[in-house]
């Protein structure tokens, strides 16, 4: 397999999701302190006008990475083709490197938006696997999944780890690896301690991570929102993580109360300090081209 | 391969997944699932709606503003109950919101303007995002009412018996037969003409025909059936035109 698009750069360093709200800011320029940024191609396919400029002088300078919401990959509707077959046509038009998808479902007919818990069995191991090689198959490039925040979910004949760690492996397909949602699983449902899940990820898999904020709910349960500054105990489980893993591109997820591009430098400043703190070598992201 | 990518019948996942989205989708009628913590199959909930009614804010901002907590909820969860949104993407689901307005007949506690506003609000969205540009160049004026013309893809024609343009908090509900050109300027912005009756039957005999018009034609054939003054009102198209043709709204068919 190969992609059509030759001039793809690998992403390092430190990146930051790219919400619409920035985009009029960032077309104009980009500060130094952002390696790359993160878009839902759900939310710029098919757009013309001012946006359209916007992400297209946006990538023309900055390195640009996907990552879907709609695919609705472990779903029960058919897979959508026609959203993969755009993704392509988007990825190659924005020299796009990678392009992950949540481990979990959107879509049970109608498309409900939101991510939705898988059960943790082996039939939604297989049939989840068979999907991504259906999309690494269109896209001829392989994918990434991310491990999500879950709160609750219908059967639990696997440990959240043995689910993660069976799909990836049988779809041979990458991990983004959301260090936060480690950490929101973890006090959500104490199966584990977070430092342990990240050991069991397959490390050579790992194509990038992701940290953000998220909410305490009154009764102690977590909700993993992307609207607040990251935490302490965050950071020293993404400081972990490089030891156990590497040094990894890492994306910064804020998606609501944004603060200012400049507020937000800070956070990616810390990600690079501990990045440059970390001894390991780069383990190789290739999940650009099988 | 398909038939690998797509659950059986009597799939226990399938039956899983459902089991959790009826309750989502409609909690009055499809209890948790059984063996679930309600608070916690609650979160899921919250975060449909939550995120679908914050969406829809941003696309209908006057709606919501206009319409009661009640009212906007309760459309909501009908949108969840009634409608399988198929977009993927999340600026089309404007669209979907307003098919799904459409599709139903209301009931005696909303007001009678909520779908044309939302119309209003959906095209105004639907232009912004266009993937059309404008046509480069202006037309000549002999252009204008001599050759095949059409308005660009970026400029629509609407009829509403609101005005949808005006409305806003306050705003005291009066039924009114309100005409409006709609369109993307060179700018990107969406902005909006009054039209006259007789200015968007031309506009819309534009827009409709393949081959575009010839508008003095047009309005010498208006002028006959009406028995009006046909010099008057090719006068009159050729002022409405050149105000069009200023944003570059129209261009010449060629085939």
């Amino acid at each position: 397999m190969s992609t059509s698009n030759n001039h793809v750069q690998p992403i390092q360093g430190a990146g930051l999701g790219l919400r619409r709200s920035m985009a009029s800011q960032l077309s104009e320029a980009t500060p130094d302190g952002i390696d790359f940024l993160e878009v839902a191609p759900e939310n710029w396919i098919g757009l013309g006008g001012r946006f359209a400029k916007q992400l297209r002088a946006i990538s023309e300078r900055t390195p640009l990475i996907t990552h879907g919401l709609s695919l609705s990959i472990g779903g029960p509707a058919p897979l959508d083709e026609d959203l993969v077959f755009a993704i392509k046509d988007f990825i190659d038009e924005h020299n796009v490197s990678h392009y992950s998808e949540h481990l979990s479902y959107t879509n049970d007919g109608g498309q409900l938006y939101d991510l939705l818990p898988m059960p943790f069995t082996e039939e939604a191991v297989t049939y989840t696997a068979n999907r991504v090689k259906r999309v690494q198959e269109i896209l001829g490039q392989k994918i990434a999944l991310e491990n999500v925040s879950y709160y609750t979910t219908p059967k639990k004949h696997l440990s959240e780890i043995e689910f993660v760690t069976a799909v990836i492996e049988e779809a041979d397909c990458g991990l983004l690896l959301d260090v936060n949602n480690v950490f929101v699983n973890s006090e959500n449902h104490h199966d584990y301690e977070p430092i342990d899940f990240i050991k069991a990820m397959p490390k050579e898999r790992v194509s990038y991570l992701h940290i953000a904020g998220h909410y305490y709910e009154e009764d102690g349960l977590i909700v993993d929102t992307h609207g607040a500054d990251v935490i302490d105990p965050v950071w020293q489980l993404l400081e972990q993580t490089y030891e156990i893993i590497g040094n990894k591109p890492t994306l910064l997820e804020r998606d609501f109360n944004i603060p200012s591009i400049d507020t937000l430098m800070l956070e990616l400043n810390e990600i690079r300090n501990f990045q440059s703190k970390t001894g390991a070598t780069d383990v190789k992201s290739d999940f650009v081209a099988a | 391969m398909s038939n690998q990518t797509l659950l059986p019948p009597d799939s226990e996942l399938l039956d899983l997944q459902t089991k959790f989205t009826q309750h989502l989708r409609n909690p009055d009628t499809y209890g948790v699932p059984e063996g679930l913590d309600e608070r916690r199959v609650g979160v899921y909930s919250d975060l449909i709606f939550h995120n679908i009614s914050a969406l829809m804010s941003e696309f209908f901002p006057v709606l919501k503003k206009l319409l009661s907590d009640e009212n906007w909820n309760d459309l909501i969860r009908e949108f969840f109950i009634n409608w399988r949104a198929e977009t993927p993407y999340f600026p089309r689901l404007a669209e979907e919101f307003l098919a799904f307005l459409t599709s139903r007949s209301g009931t005696n506690h909303e007001p009678e303007y909520l779908t044309p506003l939302a119309h209003y609000e959906w095209l105004e969205l639907y232009l912004f995002i266009h993937e059309d540009e404008l046509p480069e160049n202006r037309l000549t004026e002999t252009a204008l009412v001599t050759e095949p013309i059409k308005l660009s893809e970026l400029a629509v024609p609407a009829a509403y018996n609101f005005p949808v343009h005006q409305i806003q908090v306050g705003w005291e509900e009066t039924s009114n037969p309100t005409h409006l050109l709609v369109f993307r300027d060179k700018s990107d912005s969406v902005r909006f003409f009054e039209l006259a009756p007789l200015s968007y039957e031309l506009l819309s005999a534009m827009q409709l025909s393949d081959k575009g018009i010839i508008a003095a034609n047009w309005l010498k054939q208006k002028a006959q059936d009406l028995g009006q003054d046909e010099k008057v009102f090719v006068e009159f198209g050729l002022d409405l035109l050149k105000q069009f043709n200023r944003e570059n709204l129209i261009y010449v068919v060629t085939d």
